[in-house]
């Protein structure tokens, strides 16, 4: 084995071990909480790994769980590599989901097996565009992409309750604030493998998984991402326009979550409603910082927080424990992350003042 | 060993005896307290804090509250004692770094010590500012202190030291009195030979006009360029001298492309406007501040050895990267110019300063470009190391290129120059042709002299 393969190997496994021991004290933190709230432990835990994992049944919703936030979160650790925070998952994803369902409303159900890829296509540009507008404002204005995509988040979600409450909504939905359900040949297949039924959005994100792999760690452009990331000047001096990436970092993590969308309706829920996500956006936050911004890691942390959630609507169902519990040990772990990381996101704050100040030297800053 | 004797790193074995008593310094606050007073190369000042404020920090036994009056009375005293025209009210990040780096030595005198050690302090001062800080230092050694002085210049061991140590690779080679050896033999204990007096100095024939400057203008937030035309033939080494802080780094950004111009034309060959990244093909840019343009620290060594020239180098493919041939081409790099390096996949960030260098040398130098313009190629090299940056430079020379060598450091640009341009408060302040009289001349011109009188 070469020096090389040892290396790496030492720094993937020193990231890794962070990580793991974060979750793992994270859930000793949380299984603590639960002790001291009373909950009966000896019947929470065992449902809450077979809500998780225990049969067919709970995989496939652990699955389900998992597929909107491993999307989103790739989408995240493409920005964070840039040196850039999408907190707009939420926003981004309403929006495509909005787009896609305008879309397929208008186009005549006949189209078969095009359509379904045609709206993904139509997310994932919404996404795409409520997210690269959010680089464009980094990159001309000098705005900062952690406000500005919060604040994109309201105007989102915003226009998909309008459209939900209003123009959308389902007459025969008995009051509900939904649209109708998105027509069949737009819906996404559930690949049927025994008795197990395993929804494609899981085969989608493991492709972009792919995807964000090969873009960030094989590509030219992933090369300027990271240099963006690691030291803006240079990347500026080095010939590639920082603001450029900028816009087409936060473009691919909007368009991410924009996919996320569209997989989310067509895949799992049918319709959008007001209640179409629950903070799916936030979680993936987590699930790219958890995964240490790298493809294979998101996949896996996405897993651990899909199950988590599964996980705790049947101890909530048998055990009578709070599912928003789960969201306690979600925070938990984030905010070990943080001290976990505390270096490394100084080093991020300062290298995001030299981004500002490279992208003021490239002429965007009207100063 | 700076940062083990400042409490910064722990000696892995060995001890320090400090007044005969073996001593283990932990922190930098045991090393104040044991009376042991820092100077780094690079300063801790925060930069977005006055010179006062500054100082403030640095003082124990403060008050609650901030009596800045009494800061700017203190820094202004020890301005009186040791000179120096720093304005106590000014923010550090709008200083030059000769001025930063003469607040942190005031900084540090003022704090009352019985050992001074300086790391590199006289790289980026004045002549002047130089001897005043060597007048100081002797005060020092009257009054009873010590001072270490970590330095690679010979003038300033001869100029006040009576003891030299020399170090090589990190190990002791040999303790001297000064006045009891001579240049020569320091110079063959810190390379380990003896170094010919070969000059590197160019046959004397230019062909066509590489780059060429007219009535060049550039703002600058500290010192700007004001109209300075001229040009770089093919055949020749032209350095740029000057004190640090006349003009030099705003030329040379504007020149890179990293700054804008503000009036004037730039040619590069028979091409008239600024830089344009399709150059790089030919021109090869050494930034004088290796950390903010020269590499990704984050990034390997070997995706730092290809930045900007992937394309050029047909390292892609469909925009996917060739690792295995830009690794290879990497490796190949690095042993070429000698980088001390484990592994083509660590980040640069794990080498010395010197390795770092040697690495953007080793980035630029190698497609054989017609024009290199060079910023302090040298800094942070050993002798031996430097020697070699020099030898490439009039290899470019020698194969018909041209080069801008700019350098703080008059030696090595009077070893390589075929002719010295000397740049004085943003201006071109006149040109001098190596020969006997070259330094004095130099010498006058960078202290704001109008030779053309005389």
């Amino acid at each position: 084995m070469t020096i090389r393969n040892v290396r790496l190997s030492r720094i993937a496994t020193s990231q890794t071990a962070a990580s793991l021991a974060v979750v793992a004290l994270g859930a000793g933190l949380s299984i603590l909480f639960l002790a001291v709230t009373g909950a009966d432990l000896g019947e929470a835990l065992p449902a809450l790994y077979q809500g998780a994992f225990g049969d067919a049944r709970s995989f496939e919703e652990t699955l389900r769980q998992s597929i909107p936030i491993m999307i989103i979160g790739l989408g995240v650790a493409v920005g964070l590599r840039a040196g850039l925070f999408n907190i707009g998952g939420e926003g981004q994803l309403y929006v495509a989901a909005l787009a896609a369902i305008v879309v397929s409303q208008m186009l005549p159900v006949d189209i078969a097996v095009l359509a379904v890829l045609l709206v993904l296509v139509v997310g994932a540009i919404a996404g795409g565009i409520w997210g690269g507008v959010t680089g464009w404002m980094r990159a001309r204005l000098g705005m900062n992409e952690v406000i500005t995509t919060i604040l994109l988040n309201e105007i989102g979600f915003l226009l998909a309750a309008w459209a939900v409450h209003g123009p959308l909504r389902d007459r025969a939905g008995g009051g509900y604030p939904w649209s109708e359900k998105i027509a069949v040949p737009f819906r996404l297949p559930v690949i049927e493998i025994g008795s197990l039924r395993i929804p494609l959005g899981i085969v989608i994100g493991l492709v972009l998984a792919l995807g964000v792999f090969i873009l960030l760690e094989r590509s030219i452009k992933g090369l300027e991402i990271r240099m963006l990331g690691d030291n803006p000047a240079a990347t500026e001096f080095s010939g590639s326009s920082a603001g450029r990436l900028a816009i087409f970092a936060m473009a691919v993590a909007g368009g991410l979550a924009g996919v996320a969308g569209v997989v989310e309706l067509a895949g799992t829920q049918d319709r959008l409603s007001d209640f179409f996500s629950p903070g799916f956006g936030f979680t993936a936050i987590a699930v790219a910082l958890v995964g240490n911004a790298r493809a294979g890691g998101v996949v896996v942390a996405a897993f651990f927080f899909g199950g988590l959630r599964a996980g705790a609507s049947s101890m909530e169902r048998i055990a009578q424990v709070p599912a928003s519990t789960s969201l306690i040990a979600q925070a938990i772990i984030i905010l070990l992350l943080v001290v976990a990381r505390s270096r490394r996101l100084r080093v991020w704050i300062e290298r995001r003042r030299a981004l500002t100040e490279a992208l003021r030297n490239e002429g965007g800053d009207p100063e | 060993m700076v940062s083990i004797l400042g409490g910064i790193l722990s000696a892995d074995s060995g001890e320090i005896l400090w007044q005969g008593e073996p001593v283990e310094i932990t922190s930098p606050q045991v090393a104040s307290e044991l009376g042991i007073g820092m100077v780094h190369q690079h300063d801790r000042l925060v930069p977005a804090l006055t010179v006062a404020e500054n100082f403030a920090l640095s003082l124990s036994g403060q008050a609650v509250l901030l009596d800045l009056d009494s800061m700017r009375g203190r820094f202004e005293e020890a301005q009186d004692r040791y000179g120096g025209s720093v304005d106590p009210d000014a923010v550090v990040s709008d200083l030059s770094v000769g001025q930063r780096q003469w607040v942190s030595l005031l900084r540090v005198l003022a704090q009352g010590l019985k050992l001074l050690v300086l790391d590199e302090p006289t790289a980026t001062l004045t002549p002047i500012e130089r001897d005043v800080l060597f007048d100081a230092l002797r005060g020092f050694r009257e009054r009873g202190l010590s001072v270490v002085l970590i330095t690679h210049k010979l003038d300033e061991v001869f100029a006040v030291s009576d003891e030299v140590t020399i170090l090589r690779h990190g190990s002791n080679v040999g303790s001297l009195e000064t006045a009891a050896t001579d240049r020569d033999e320091l110079v063959m204990h810190m390379v380990g030979r003896r170094l010919e007096d070969s000059s590197l100095r160019g046959a004397g024939e230019t062909a066509g006009t590489l780059l060429r400057l007219d009535s060049l203008s550039v703002r600058g937030e500290r010192r700007s360029v004001t109209d300075v035309s001229m040009q770089v033939s093919a055949g020749e080494i032209v350095g740029l001298a000057g004190v640090d802080g006349n003009g030099q780094r705003e030329l040379v950004e504007a020149l890179c492309g990293a700054r804008a111009i503000d009036d004037g034309e730039v040619w590069f060959g028979d091409r008239s406007g600024p830089w344009e990244h399709h150059l790089s093909a030919r021109v090869a840019r050494i930034p004088g501040d290796r950390h903010r343009h020269g590499l990704a620290l984050g990034l390997s060594l070997w995706e730092n050895l290809h930045l900007g020239r992937w394309h050029h180098r047909r390292l892609v493919r469909q925009g996917l990267i060739d690792q295995a041939r830009a690794r290879r081409a990497g490796n190949e790099l690095l042993r070429r110019f000698d980088v001390r390096f484990s592994s083509v996949d660590q980040s640069a960030g794990e080498l010395s300063g010197g390795n770092q260098q040697k690495t953007v040398l080793a980035r630029e130098l190698s497609d054989d470009p017609e024009l290199v313009i060079a910023m302090n190629p040298c800094r942070g090299l050993d002798i031996a190391a430097a020697q070699f940056v020099l030898e490439q430079l009039a290899g470019v020379r020698d194969r018909g290129g041209g080069v801008l060598f700019v350098s703080y450091d008059l030696d090595e640009i009077l070893s390589v120059a075929d002719r010295i341009l000397v740049m004085s408060s943003g201006r071109i302040a006149g040109e001098v042709v190596p020969g006997a009289d070259a330094l004095r001349r130099i010498g006058l011109l960078m202290g704001g002299e109008d030779l053309s009188q005389q």
